[in-house]
């Protein structure tokens, strides 16, 4: 310990200056992984939100709400299947609202698609209330004298997080809605249905349910809230696209925290050697690498996390994003053991040595 | 200069770490710039076909052509404008395409005007489909893809390239396009969203003839776009701070390696090396390696993106490889110089201990 603590702060330049590339690495890291949660939240809030165990799309629409179209009597023909708790239609559509185009999720009160926890204030009870939603990447229109294509809109409640397609969005009322459209439309235009949100039954598999509304009903296609959430546009597009740079920037931090090591063994071979040939024991040499794996490291993803929170903090209005401190805590414990992993093949070479090579010159080169 | 070459050689696996862990940066750095062009190409696809042409968009649209609606009477009122040579309507819808059992998520457009890169119109009931719309379903000249919630039937006439718009696009006349985003969106009477204006008339001259009409270049609608600008500003920065790293990377190993070679240096600067030619070595050493990490991170970074699968938004741009190769070689020879200091503080008489 002693050693490796007096080695680091003597050629504090060298470690300082892996311990500054592997914080920049930690700091893209959480970056991306703050960039993608805040994009993908910002797109399926509003379903992860919501209290629904299955949806329900038209069979053509790809689980796309806004593909979406279901014809009249579906909605009852999913109530009457067994399993089914609750069930209530739900339209997607974009308003502008404050000259800013925001996500309209027409619902029924006390519908399973509602956001199940708010931030502050009620769920819609009566016709007319509505909750908004805002989350990192979306900033809310003002709730005063809010409305819809003329239609005046209450503001009931808040649900943080719970935006749909990255815009504002805005909970309310089937007839507001309709009353909405219309006004927009300069006609009665007919609200179509674009989902149905199912609550399951106390004991029901939502994925078996689902299945069941598929075979039972015509022309649906039903799937829990879990598919249903990695199926909408761009989710998975967007996890999938962020999991080869995540892989890639973990690659590179093992890679340079190995070479790193590796050349700093080799450089110190000769005096490893002597150590051997005095007495020191093979963990006496090996443990002293592990504390500078982990102390150079841990000292990066600390400085590295920081930095990231501060610089997510500061820019907050620029990216919206903000750290989850499980996604620090397992990207940081993930780089300190790979970084132990990089640092196995110095012990390696460290466990290779043999005292005997101080009589034959290799401790006193 | 040639001790530094022939040292490289002699001793290639000396430089083999650094050779890899720049080459992986190398590979981070085309696919973060594949990323980048691909988000904003195969979000803008359906502009850039529109080539030099102007939009012309509702004024309360802040330059978004999805959140345009023309009011009637604008493109007749369009082609009266001195300068103005062709007018036509162009509009897009998201909805989906199936092929049997192939669904996929498409953007619907519809269009009067021929372009650089798109043909006439198709006739009614046709569509000229994104090549890239091939990649996801099944789908050749002649056959029929179903669109929207209704299943409109429609025969590909023919295929285009680089006309994405988040999803691939499927192109019809603005009458057919009229017809089937009524089904997609019942909600909203559809009305075409923009005009695209040809001729030789001042973008200021024609808004000012049009008024309460927002009149911009493709490029001007683009950058309004605040979606791609933040895209392309983020990974701009990322790709920044990934060339620190590289810098860094390449300082650490060199400053290794000096510290390794001091006794070394200090016997050649006895002998009359001068601290330049043992920096020049060092630089060559970095070029070199360099030079190797970016030929081989390019060819692997292109060989990931032709393995992912093609709804990801990758695209190779030589213009950025090339920035990427240069700038990766730029950084390496500074992070070897960040051994000068070091060099320059060995003394002749340490050869002698």
């Amino acid at each position: 310990m002693f050693l490796a603590l007096a080695e680091i702060r003597r050629s504090l330049g060298r470690f300082a200056l892996l311990g500054g590339a592997i914080g920049l690495l930690v700091l893209l890291l959480l970056f991306f992984q703050a960039v993608a949660g805040a994009l993908t939240g910002g797109l399926t809030g509003a379903f992860e939100a919501a209290d629904a165990d299955v949806w329900i799309y038209d069979d053509a629409a790809r689980r796309n709400p806004q593909a979406s179209v279901l014809g009249e009597g579906v909605a009852d023909e999913v109530a009457a299947v067994d399993g089914v708790d609750r069930s209530s239609p739900v339209t997607f559509t974009v308003f502008d609202v404050d000259d800013e185009p925001t996500a309209v999720v027409a619902v029924d009160p006390d519908s399973p698609a509602l956001p199940a926890e708010l931030s502050s204030g009620s769920t819609i009870t009566a016709s007319g209330g509505a909750v908004l939603a805002a989350s990192g990447f979306v900033a809310a229109p003002d709730t005063d004298d809010l409305e819809l294509a003329g239609v005046p809109i209450n503001v009931v409640g808040e649900a943080d997080g719970a935006t749909f397609n990255v815009l504002p969005t805005l909970f309310t009322t089937r007839d507001v809605v309709a009353d909405a459209t219309a006004a927009r439309a300069g006609a009665p235009v007919p609200l179509p249905t674009s989902a149905i949100a199912v609550a399951a039954a106390d004991g029901v598999d939502p994925a078996t349910l689902a299945a069941d509304i598929t075979d039972l009903v015509d022309g649906v296609e039903a799937v829990d809230a879990a598919t249903a959430i990695t199926s909408l546009p761009g989710a998975g597009t967007i996890t999938r696209s962020f999991s080869i740079l995540y892989v890639l920037l973990y690659l590179v931090v093992a890679i340079v925290t190995a070479v790193f090591f590796q050349i700093l063994t080799v450089q110190k071979r000769d005096a490893l050697v002597l150590l051997r040939a005095v007495g020191a024991r093979r963990r006496d040499v090996v443990v002293p690498v592990l504390v500078q794996v982990v102390a150079v490291v841990g000292v990066a993803v600390v400085v590295g996390a920081g930095v990231a929170t501060g610089l997510l903090t500061t820019l907050q209005d620029v990216f919206g994003a903000t750290l989850d401190p499980t996604t620090v805590a397992t990207s940081s414990l993930a780089i300190l053991v790979l970084g132990l992993l990089a640092g196995l093949l110095s012990v390696r070479r460290i466990l290779q040595i043999e005292p005997v090579e101080a009589v034959r010159g290799g401790g006193l080169a | 200069m040639s001790i530094a070459v022939r040292e490289l050689r002699r001793r290639f696996g000396q430089f083999l770490p650094v050779l890899v862990a720049m080459t992986l940066l190398v590979v981070l750095l085309v696919v973060l710039g594949a990323f980048l062009d691909g988000l904003s190409m195969s979000q803008t696809g359906v502009l850039r076909a529109q080539g030099d042409r102007l939009l012309v968009l509702s004024e309360d649209a802040d330059l978004a052509p999805a959140r345009s609606r023309l009011p009637d009477g604008t493109i007749n009122a369009l082609a009266q404008v001195d300068g103005v040579d062709e007018v036509g309507r162009l509009s897009t819808v998201a909805t989906t395409a199936a092929r049997d059992q192939d669904i996929t998520d498409v953007v619907l457009v519809g269009y009067d005007l021929a372009t650089g890169i798109l043909p006439a119109p198709p006739a009614s009931g046709e569509a000229v489909v994104a090549a890239n719309l091939a990649d996801l379903v099944d789908v050749e000249v002649g056959d029929t893809l179903a669109i929207g919630p209704n299943g409109q039937e429609l025969a590909v006439s023919a295929f285009v390239d680089d006309v994405s718009q988040g999803s691939p696009t499927v192109w019809v006349a603005t009458a057919d396009w009229l017809d089937i985003a009524a089904t997609v969106n019942p909600t909203e009477r559809p009305v075409p969203q923009a005009a695209v204006v040809a001729g030789d008339v001042d973008p200021d001259d024609l808004a000012a003839a049009m008024g309460g009409l927002a009149v911009a270049t493709v490029d001007e609608v683009i950058a309004a776009d605040d979606v791609v600008t933040q895209q392309s500003s983020t990974f701009q920065g990322i790709i920044g701070v990934t060339f620190v790293v590289t810098l860094l990377v390449v300082a650490l190993f060199f400053v290794l390696l000096t510290i390794e070679r001091i006794r070394l240096y200090a016997v050649l600067k006895a002998i009359g090396a001068r601290t330049r030619d043992l920096v020049a070595g060092l630089a060559v050493q970095a070029l070199v390696i360099a030079l190797l990490a970016v030929v081989v991170g390019i060819a692997l970074g292109i060989g990931l993106t032709l393995l992912v699968p093609p709804d990801l938004p990758l695209v190779v741009v030589p213009a950025r490889l090339a920035v990427v190769a240069v700038a990766t070689v730029v950084v390496a020879v500074l992070g070897a110089l960040g051994t000068l200091r070091r060099i320059l503080r060995i003394d002749p008489a340490d050869a002698i201990g």
